[in-house]
């Protein structure tokens, strides 16, 4: 404050050196630091709060801890790709129809279709003979495949009139001295039993479909704790629920937090600046915000993504393609999502500003950017704060819906990612059931809707319950 | 007469919305890729996404700056509305995209993309006439849904005001919340398994519903919105059931089927409708519920309404006459806030009931696994639902101003 200089050449008249009040001998207690005293003195006594708060640090302990596991997308965690083939073999000659089979390896695998696929591990050649199909020939009825480095196709033709060919001895000869690799997750014919440890046999139909090996009893996980998803009808591989859940748990709370802490930050700082100064600056943010309003969200997130994945192919700003839509993601739903805030925010800014110490601060001569940012800014936050956590839950299932709509927002489509899974596994299941039920095997895999909904569904809802505790903490007007 | 003056001025505030969204669009747009960006990406000739290069596709930009082999060569643009040429003024392409996007040419539907594929009757067409075929059935799953809502989110909400933190609060609570958790996926999904698994999928409604004589219960049939052809005697397909695309007086599913007599197909039309219409329902609920509740606890607390108790009015008056209507400004407006949501809803539920309607059309236009993308349908659709969550804001608004004098005298 600028003194006069003729008051203050005039010491000792009237009363202008009161004597100071001593400090109190404890601290000044920060009334804001109270505030957060009592808000957590109302949400201790909010059990469904607590719970959901509990639930929250879990998950992202959770998190922390999957950032440190393998990322299992495209098919096998375990068996890596580096350590299995795909050898097909492919046949002609013979009517549609009729059933043939191949053994390699001990393993016998029979269809009625053209192609046989076997996953081995690469390494060793492995004999191969082709079952006895009745009136028909087989050339080559047996033989060796060198399994190294690239998938394998092998032709069999089969020739009407010929030999009864391929001994029948030939599933008994098991030749070479390799084995089926044995990892925790493992490829196999379709519908024939492994002999292997940790294998697991899947039903002749529905390849890859593995019901989860938890029980709870003694708990124990086993190698599919929530079972499989099948990447694809046609093909044995299938693709671990657990690992998908666990590295989800990453990926979706990240993505989560970063949009709804970003989103709100963009509308704290616009809705705080529209609320104070009024006049022009309110109507032309307000009439951005009615904008953004406009745009369907999940419209505009898919038009960001697509118009710059398909510019970009290769990820912008030097990072990779996975990276690039991630990023995309989080800003595309940013973009989106801030006017929400903003409008929150405006509508709070404008009760706040007309308060008295709005007004003590004002006249002891504060400038607008520290009365905006140390008191206007501090006191609007509780409602954007109930927002965000009411949000956050969203998120997972709105990217869901975007997989679920067939829109591909992951350079692969197995990403794992809570929303991605539940959405796959939840087509998967509706694919399944219509397929029906063939040659008495009938399984509908509930594991692959349940487990990833489960976990939206109790993100969702335990963010609920805070965001729920919250308001009746922090508005004092409901306590009432 | 005021009220008057406040429409029209709530109507001017429309324009700058408008523009300001279309400008948006018309950016998107512009940031496709263009042919020699395309070139630098994946190399010439492009191997990775040969749909990228249909020299087949028709065109409609003509760009002379490239050589004629390779005009038009990219169908991202050729069922655009007006995307900007290279050494085009920025400033005309824009206003030609305007004048466009209210003229309703929105530009055309690929004839590759899944979309196109999987209807072959829109291939072609021009956008708003596809999105005219299908927005009159979304339109009434919209009216259904919108009076489910209506009719069980205040009743509830004004009852678990009024029994605050009883069973009714609690239980709706939860329902609130489990609606807000849920995925629209998952619920519409474990519905149709519910209802499969308890009924069969050959039970005899969804076999033989009553007016149909013949033909095999088919899944499309059990979610669809119309029967498979064979279900009418002696194949006996009325014309203006064509594949889904209605060609109809009015357009309006159950209103046709009443035109052309057949009563038990309109009903039956509302009937299928009942499972998406509570899915959709379901969310928006609550939403709705929840500040439904908010509201009349804040009005309950305030004076007038302690006068009036005060005076001896009955509680069900109060609670009805002083305390409802005026928590019914908070309805009205957050009806307004969550229609974009609600709306936004509509994709997937069409998509899980197979319901022809614009949601579907919609979800198969951005499927991109088999075939490219049909941005034509994606922009439009985009701009059809942004004008009508304009529009719907602005009837909201003008409800609010007839509830609430202060608003039209303030």
């Amino acid at each position: 404050m600028a003194t006069d200089p003729s008051t203050a050449a005039a010491p000792l008249t009237g009363s202008p050196t009161e004597p100071v009040p001593p400090a109190p001998s404890g601290r000044r207690p920060n009334p804001r630091l109270e505030q957060y005293k009592r808000t957590w003195f109302f949400l201790r006594r909010n059990t469904l709060a607590l719970i959901g708060l509990g639930i929250i640090v879990m998950l992202v302990l959770i998190a922390l801890y999957a950032i440190t596991q393998p990322i299992p997308w495209n098919g096998l965690p375990e068996c890596t790709a580096s350590n299995n083939q795909v050898v097909k073999f492919t046949e002609t000659g013979l009517p549609g129809g009729t059933s043939w089979s191949i053994t390699i390896n001990g393993v016998t695998s029979s269809t009625s279709g053209n192609n046989v696929t076997f996953s081995l591990a690469s390494g060793p050649a492995y004999k191969f003979t082709v079952g006895n199909v009745t009136g028909y020939h087989a050339s080559p009825a047996s033989g060796t495949v060198n399994v190294a480095g690239a998938p394998i196709t092998e032709k069999i033709t089969f020739i009407a009139g010929g030999a009864v060919s391929g001994s029948s001895s030939g599933a008994a000869s098991p030749g070479s001295s390799a084995s089926l690799p044995s990892c925790s997750v493992c490829t196999y014919p379709v519908g024939t039993p492994v002999p292997g440890p940790n294998c697991y046999q899947t039903p002749k139909n529905v390849p890859g479909v593995i019901a989860p090996t938890v029980s709870l009893h003694p708990l124990t996980l086993g190698a599919l704790p929530m079972g499989s998803l099948a990447l694809q009808p046609d093909i044995p591989y299938f693709y671990n629920v657990y690992n998908g859940m666990l590295r989800g748990t990453d990926y979706s709370l990240l993505i989560s937090f970063a949009i709804v802490i970003v989103g709100a930050f963009v509308g704290l700082f616009l809705g705080a600046v529209s609320g104070f100064f009024g006049g022009a600056v309110d109507e032309t943010i307000m009439r951005l915000v009615d904008i953004f309003l406009s745009i369907p969200q999940l419209l505009f997130v898919i038009i960001v993504i697509a118009v710059v994945s398909t510019t970009y192919p290769g990820g912008l700003f030097g990072l990779s393609d996975l990276d690039t839509r991630v990023l995309l993601l989080i800003s595309a739903f940013m973009i989106v999502w801030w006017p929400y805030y903003a409008r929150i925010v405006r509508g709070q800014v404008l009760v706040v500003r007309e308060q008295k110490y709005v007004e003590a601060a004002r006249a002891s001569g504060a400038g607008k950017g520290r009365i905006v940012m140390k008191h206007i800014v501090p006191n609007s936050m509780y409602p954007v704060f109930i927002q965000m956590s009411l949000d956050v839950g969203a998120i997972p299932i709105l990217i869901g819906t975007l997989v679920f709509l067939g829109f591909t927002i992951w350079p692969t489509p197995y990403f794992p990612e809570w929303g991605t899974i539940a959405a796959f596994g939840t087509s998967d299941v509706i694919g399944q059931f219509l397929i029906g039920c063939e040659a008495g095997i009938c399984v509908i895999p509930w594991w692959q809707m349940v487990f990833p909904g489960l976990a939206l569904f109790l993100f969702a809802i335990s963010v609920n319950f805070l965001s729920d505790g919250l308001r009746d903490a922090l508005d004092p007007r409901l306590r009432r | 007469m005021r009220m008057w003056i406040y429409i029209v001025r709530r109507m001017i505030l429309l324009v700058p919305i408008i523009i300001g969204v279309m400008t948006i669009t018309f950016v998107l747009v512009n940031a496709l890729p263009s042919y020699d960006h395309l070139v630098a990406v994946y190399g010439d000739p492009p191997r990775q996404r040969p749909w990228l290069y249909d020299p087949t596709v028709a065109c409609n930009l003509l760009n002379s700056s490239m050589p004629a082999d390779k005009q038009c060569v990219n169908p991202y643009y050729h069922n655009l509305a007006a995307p900007l040429g290279i050494g085009e003024n920025p400033v005309t392409a824009w206003s030609q995209y305007m004048y466009r996007s209210l003229t309703f040419q929105w530009g055309t539907v690929s004839n590759d993309s899944t979309a196109g594929k999987t209807v072959p009757l829109i291939q072609g067409q021009e956008v708003t006439t596809v999105l005219a075929w299908y927005l009159p059935y979304t339109l009434e799953l919209a009216i259904f849904a919108l009076i489910i809502i209506l009719l069980i989110a205040i009743p509830l909400g004004n009852l678990s005001a009024v029994y605050r933190n009883r069973p009714v609060d609690q239980a709706s609570r939860v329902m609130s919340f489990s609606g807000y958790a849920l995925p629209s996926f998952l619920l519409g999904s474990l519905l149709i398994l519910g209802f499969v698994l308890l009924l069969g999928s050959g039970h005899s409604y969804y076999a033989h519903p009553p007016w149909c004589t013949s033909g095999e219960p088919t899944y499309n049939e059990f979610t669809g919105s119309w029967p498979v052809q064979a279900c009418f005697a002696g194949g006996n397909y009325p014309s203006w059931l064509n594949q889904g695309v209605v060609t109809s007086p009015t357009g309006f599913p159950t209103v046709d089927a009443a035109i052309h007599g057949q009563y038990w197909l309109s009903l039956d039309t509302l009937a299928r409708m009942i499972l998406p219409a509570l899915v959709i329902a379901f969310g928006s609920i609550a939403i709705l519920l929840r500040f439904v509740r908010n509201s009349m606890l804040e009005v309950m607390n305030l004076d007038f309404v302690r006068t009036a108790r005060a005076k001896g009015v009955p509680e069900s008056v109060v609670v009805k006459r002083h305390a409802g209507r005026n928590s019914l400004n908070v309805t009205v407006t957050v009806l307004g806030l969550t229609f974009a949501f609600f709306i936004g809803g509509f994709p997937i539920i069409e998509d899980v009931f197979h319901l022809n309607g614009i949601g579907y059309i919609l979800a198969l236009s951005i499927q991109q696994t088999q075939a490219p993308l049909d941005f034509g349908l994606i922009f439009g659709s985009t701009l059809l639902f942004t004008y009508v969550v304009v529009i719907a804001n602005c009837v909201v608004d003008v409800t609010y101003a007839l509830l609430d004098p202060r608003v039209r005298l303030g």
